[in-house]
């Protein structure tokens, strides 16, 4: 029984990623739930206290609870990476999948070419760039008042759109042109129903697998962006941000304000990577050597 | 084989962090004539008379110099003049008798002339030196002979002469036509007299200073050369302090500063400035600050003896008025009427436009200039929320939040602000129109406070003025334009190799006397 | 091959001017004046307009941007910096060294060693080299560099005095000392690319030795390492192309690493520019990285040719 679910994620590496990836998901989810205090309340009485009963992970410089905050990072940590991805997979498959649908005509001409362009678009430097331009800070759009990390994830997904174009489109061209596409259209079944129907499903694995990639490194880029102060703006926190606050403390010791979201980015990072390559292994055997940068 | 390859290069990895060891570290350190100081922002110009920020005017201050000087313990000293100068009855004509064994840096003899150029330079508008304003009380300057000038006023204004350290410098008659103001920001060569002659700004990274060799006061100075590192991250700058990249380092961040002035090798002091302001700037021709009851509300809803005692470990010394409570126009009572007090913060938001709160902006700078604000605006933006009352954070870096908040394009600014250290000063310049900082609060002339000045300006007397700064402080309390949080300490570090430093009351490090073993 | 070149060149053309265009649009595009950031206290409404003629800002954003590419195309000019008033294109100039020279150590170190790494551990299969590669490989990836920088800056350089705590000594203070004050962010630069490609090396290595020709070449006594250096001509194919958007990637991350050691690069410059909003400087310094990415990515195409000629027929 374990091994067919392990087999699932591709073995225990795999599987030992999706139960992490469970408990982080589960924690973003139910931040609110499950962080013992609020990760705004500031106690100045209580601040700069070391881990113990009262504050499992400690208290930083104005009080707040470490633990607290660490999962509401979590929560916005996982905000910008999942819906990065969303977003890169919602852009990345249809155009990859229309265009190798389509292959031969101009429209597979066009969609390839200016997803050439994309590509050719350092993805941290960009997003930094852009997120700077537009200014950092709250914004409103039609009466919704956003914070500044939805610039960050919507111009990650945006970026990450021709990397998950391409390998649905290569999907996509090989089967199109398999046989039973062939069938299938002799049956008179229309372009678009055999497209969603029949061709998308067949070249889904390795979008799955580069998906679970993109969240490890979505992670990563809004760590980093936050950390210099461009991603999620403070008062709220993120595990970026902590990470930046807790420099002032490098010399005096408070250990506790690195370590812990310094430990939540890499526990994520690692339990995505594990899911991604157990997934591959599981879903896409056949699948040449890639990896993902950025 | 492999193996072998792999044992190699391991081997290599470590020969290269052997040769990389301390002894290759202590012969930089070794280098005794360079003084290296590490500030936290980014200069924008050497040029005095446009001067844009205390730490910087390290540059400024070391290499152009003025007739008399604001010293380090906040006491007005002559400089390029004898002695101090001789007040005419009516305080409108101001006598120097100059020194006579000066040399600018190009080797030219300063004189009268030089004097009279520089002043009239900066109070002349068309010129326009940002720092000229402060000086528009002047007339002209009237040479008698090589080696005295009268400096005529159009209407008494005492603070002047303390003005002169930071916002202006002698520089050669003619010197600005010929180079341009171009040159006196970025490259001020030849056109000081300080201890200091410039040599190399490299932008983010440092600028550098040699020793001037024809220094009017013999014998120093004692380093050869002076290099002011831009080192904006709190923790790498405490890092080249303790590795010995840095021997004097501003801005340490305040919770270390009394653990780190006790570590082995280091040594550190804080001495409270008289004209540093931790305060948060109120734009009142905006909402929500137009309403002097939503002002009054903020007043008494900050807790400035825990921003004081918890944030700052007692870097500021907590007022809720433009006084410190060591200085001598300081009032008790005036302060009291701003104390902390959340039941009368709630009665008068119940009296305000906005009886069930609001929200606005708050600018405050990513990088500490003076000290980090960060801590404190967040400690005021979860204080107000206990009355329902949303502050926004706008974090950037100091220079825009500085231009927002004088350039008036501002809600609400948490900030530390530098003055000379004189009671006129910051109040001339935020409650009298057109002046530099009149559309921070929202440019008019307060007529009270105009009131007072005009008889500071003309008395010297202290007991005489205290009644008129007791009354002035209490309307300041009561009219809340700004909520004053404290005044902050000027606090630096150094390295046991640096002989006869010590924090400047004025903030900005001054290096004159400095040697090292 | 030559045709592959012209290619990839003019495409890469194409794909610039389209790049530059939307950063152009949107620079321009933002509601907030740069001469209301750069005027600040003072500007009054005639100073802002002035300043928007003098900078070009006044015209429509397709004539913008034709003066710039113009600009670029005859002169090499980047346009002129909002803040100082200075060409931006000496500025870049001034600082990209360090950058470079940062980015080029830590690509030819991530690389030598990830390619080793790799290689070893995919033929000592499941040994202890094998099992600390790969732990080394999950670590890489997991740890963020500018936490790894902190904690190798408090133990190297504070703690013990074999590292400066930051800066980059000049090549005239020395070379020891020089390499010395790089060894830290180039470290901390390399480590996740070094992991990332040492994987990729380990596991397209196995395919490749997996290969059915692979065995067929053993079978019949082929040298061990004639077969060695074909089965890595094979297996590098995907790991170039990957190396070579690293180092464009690597431009990026430099930024945070610049940040956390002082160091007055090209990456930081954006980071301050961003700060004072200097659009100029920010897009000068953009299409410089872009224009370097682009070049990378044709320069591994060309490295995947020379490797396996095949590639050349497949991609043309």
């Amino acid at each position: 029984m374990i091994r067919r679910i392990t087999a699932l994620f591709g073995g225990t590496g795999g599987f030992i990623g999706a139960i992490l990836v469970l408990l982080i998901a589960a924690d973003g989810l139910a931040a609110p739930l499950i962080a013992p205090y609020d990760p705004l309340a500031v106690d100045m009485t209580a601040s700069l206290l070391p881990p113990g009963p009262g504050h499992l992970f400690g208290t930083d410089q104005a009080g707040r609870d470490v633990l607290s905050r660490v999962i509401w990072g979590g929560r916005a940590s996982l905000e910008v990476s999942v819906l990065a991805m969303v977003i890169g997979c919602v852009g990345g498959v249809s155009l990859g999948l229309v265009a190798g649908f389509f292959s031969g005509g101009w429209l597979e001409q066009l969609l390839m070419r200016v997803l050439d362009a994309m590509a050719a678009i350092p993805l941290l430097i960009w997003a930094i760039a852009l997120v700077g331009i537009l200014g950092v800070g709250p914004f409103t759009v039609v009466g919704i008042t956003f914070g500044n990390e939805v610039k960050l994830l919507v111009l990650l997904g945006v970026l990450y759109i021709p990397t998950l174009a391409r390998i649905t489109y290569a999907g996509a061209l090989a089967e199109s042109q398999a046989n039973y596409v062939a069938a299938r259209r002799l049956q008179g079944v229309g372009p678009l129903r055999i497209m969603i129907s029949d061709v998308l499903p067949n070249c889904l694995s390795p979008v799955i697998v580069q998906a679970t990639l993109l969240l490890a490194i979505g992670i990563i880029i809004e760590a980093s962006v936050s950390f210099v102060g461009l991603g999620v703006q403070p008062p709220n926190p993120s595990w970026g941000n902590m990470l930046a606050d807790a420099r002032n403390y490098l010399f005096s010791g408070e250990w506790w304000l690195s370590v812990f979201p310094g430990a939540a980015i890499s526990l994520s990072v690692v339990a995505f990577n594990l899911l991604g390559d157990g997934l591959r292994d599981a879903l896409d055997p056949r699948h040449t050597a890639q990896a993902l940068t950025a | 084989m492999t193996y072998r390859l792999t044992r190699r290069s391991g081997l290599l990895a470590g020969a290269a962090s052997v040769l990389s060891a301390s002894w290759l570290r202590t012969a930089v350190a070794d280098e005794t004539g360079t003084l290296t100081v590490a500030l936290s922002t980014n200069p924008v110009t050497c040029d005095p008379i446009n001067s844009s920020s205390h730490d910087w005017e390290i540059i400024s201050e070391s290499i152009f110099e003025n007739l008399v000087e604001f010293d380090i313990d906040g006491n007005l000293k002559p400089q390029l003049a004898k002695a101090l100068p001789e007040i005419s009855a009516d305080a409108l004509v101001y006598t120097f008798d100059l020194r006579d064994d000066v040399l600018f840096h190009d080797g030219t003899p300063m004189t009268s002339e030089d004097i009279k150029y520089s002043l009239e330079y900066i109070i002349n508008p068309a010129n326009k030196a940002s720092r000229g304003p402060i000086f528009n009380r002047l007339s002209h300057v009237e040479t008698d002979g090589p080696h005295r000038v009268h400096v005529h006023l159009k209407v008494p204004f005492a603070p002047w002469t303390a003005f002169l350290t930071k916002f202006m410098g002698v520089f050669p008659k003619g010197s600005r036509e010929k180079y341009g103001n171009e040159y006196f920001r970025v490259s001020p060569k030849g056109v000081g007299t300080g201890p200091a002659m410039f040599e190399e700004w490299k932008p983010n990274d440092y600028i550098s200073m040699r020793r001037n060799p024809h220094y009017w006061q013999k014998g120093l100075p004692h380093w050869d050369r002076v290099v002011v590192k831009i080192v904006p991250e709190d923790a790498t700058r405490v890092a080249y302090l303790l590795a010995g990249q840095a021997d004097i380092i501003g801005a340490p961040p305040a919770r270390e500063f009394s653990r780190l002035k006790t570590r082995k090798g280091i040594q550190g002091a804080a001495v409270p400035t008289f004209g540093g302001w931790t305060v948060m700037f109120q734009n009142i021709s905006k909402p929500p600050f137009d309403d002097i009851e939503f002002r009054r509300c903020i007043q008494h809803a900050v807790d400035r003896k825990t921003i004081a005692d918890k944030i700052y470990y007692g870097l500021v010394e907590p007022s809720g008025i433009p006084a410190p409570a060591s200085a001598w126009w300081y009032d008790k009572q005036a302060d009291e009427m701003t104390a902390y007090n959340p039941d009368l913060a709630k009665q008068h938001l119940a009296k305000s436009r906005y009886p069930n709160g609001t929200e606005f902006e708050m600018e405050v700078s990513a990088e500490p200039y003076l000290l980090d604000a960060k801590d404190a605006a967040v400690f005021v933006q979860s204080e107000l929320a206990k009355l329902n009352i949303k502050v926004n954070l706008r974090v950037s870096s100091s220079q825009i939040v500085q231009s927002n908040i004088m350039g008036g394009t501002y809600q609400s600014g948490l900030a530390n602000f530098m003055s000379p250290g004189e009671a006129t000063y910051f109040l001339m310049a935020s409650f009298t129109a057109n002046s530099f900082m009149s559309k921070t609060v929202g440019n008019f002339t307060d007529p009270e406070v105009a009131a007072a000045l005009k008889i500071a300006f003309a008395e010297t007397d202290r007991e005489k003025l205290k009644p008129v700064y007791a009354k002035l402080m209490r309307y300041l309390a009561d009219t809340s334009y700004f909520t004053w949080i404290g005044y902050f300490a000027a606090a630096n570090l150094w390295r046991d190799r640096v002989k006869n430093f010590r924090p400047s009351r004025g903030l900005t490090i001054n290096v004159y006397d400095v040697s090292m073993s | 091959m030559l045709a592959l070149l012209l290619r990839r060149v003019g495409f890469s053309l194409l794909s610039l001017v389209l790049v530059s265009s939307c950063l152009f649009v949107l620079t321009r595009a933002i509601p907030d004046s740069p001469a209301r950031i750069v005027l600040g206290q003072d500007g009054t409404q005639a100073q802002i307009a002035q300043f928007e003629h003098d900078h070009g800002l006044d015209r429509p954003v397709a004539v913008q941007y034709g003066l710039w590419l113009k600009g670029m195309l005859l002169h090499g000019s980047l346009g002129t910096s909002f803040i100082t008033g200075r060409p931006v294109g000496p500025d870049i100039a001034a600082t990209l060294p360090v950058t470079l020279e940062l980015v080029v150590v830590a690509f030819v170190f991530s690389c030598v060693l990830s390619i080793l790494a790799g290689t070893l551990s995919a033929l000592l299969r499941d040994t202890v080299l094998d099992y600390g590669t790969r732990l080394i490989a999950v670590l890489g990836v997991s740890v963020p560099g500018f936490w790894l920088a902190l904690v190798l800056i408090m133990a190297f350089a504070v703690d013990r005095d074999w590292f400066p705590p930051g800066g980059v000594a000049p090549w005239s203070a020395g070379v020891l000392q020089h390499l010395d004050s790089i060894a830290l962010p180039t470290f901390c630069l390399g480590i996740f690319y070094m992991a990332v490609l040492s994987r990729m090396t380990r596991s397209s290595m196995l395919e490749v030795l997996g290969q059915d020709y692979m065995r067929t070449a053993r079978a019949t006594g082929l040298p061990r390492r004639r077969i060695l250096v074909y089965a890595l001509r094979n297996a590098l194919v995907p790991v170039v192309t990957v190396a070579g958007m690293s180092f464009g990637y690597m431009f990026g991350w430099a930024l945070i690493i610049e940040a956390v050691f002082n160091i007055s690069g090209l990456s930081g410059a954006l980071l301050t520019a961003i700060q004072q909003r200097d659009f100029a400087l920010v897009q000068g310094i953009v299409m410089v990285f872009t224009f370097i990415f682009i070049l990378a990515n044709i320069v591994s195409d060309l490295t995947n040719v020379w490797l396996n000629p095949r590639i050349a027929a497949v991609r043309t």
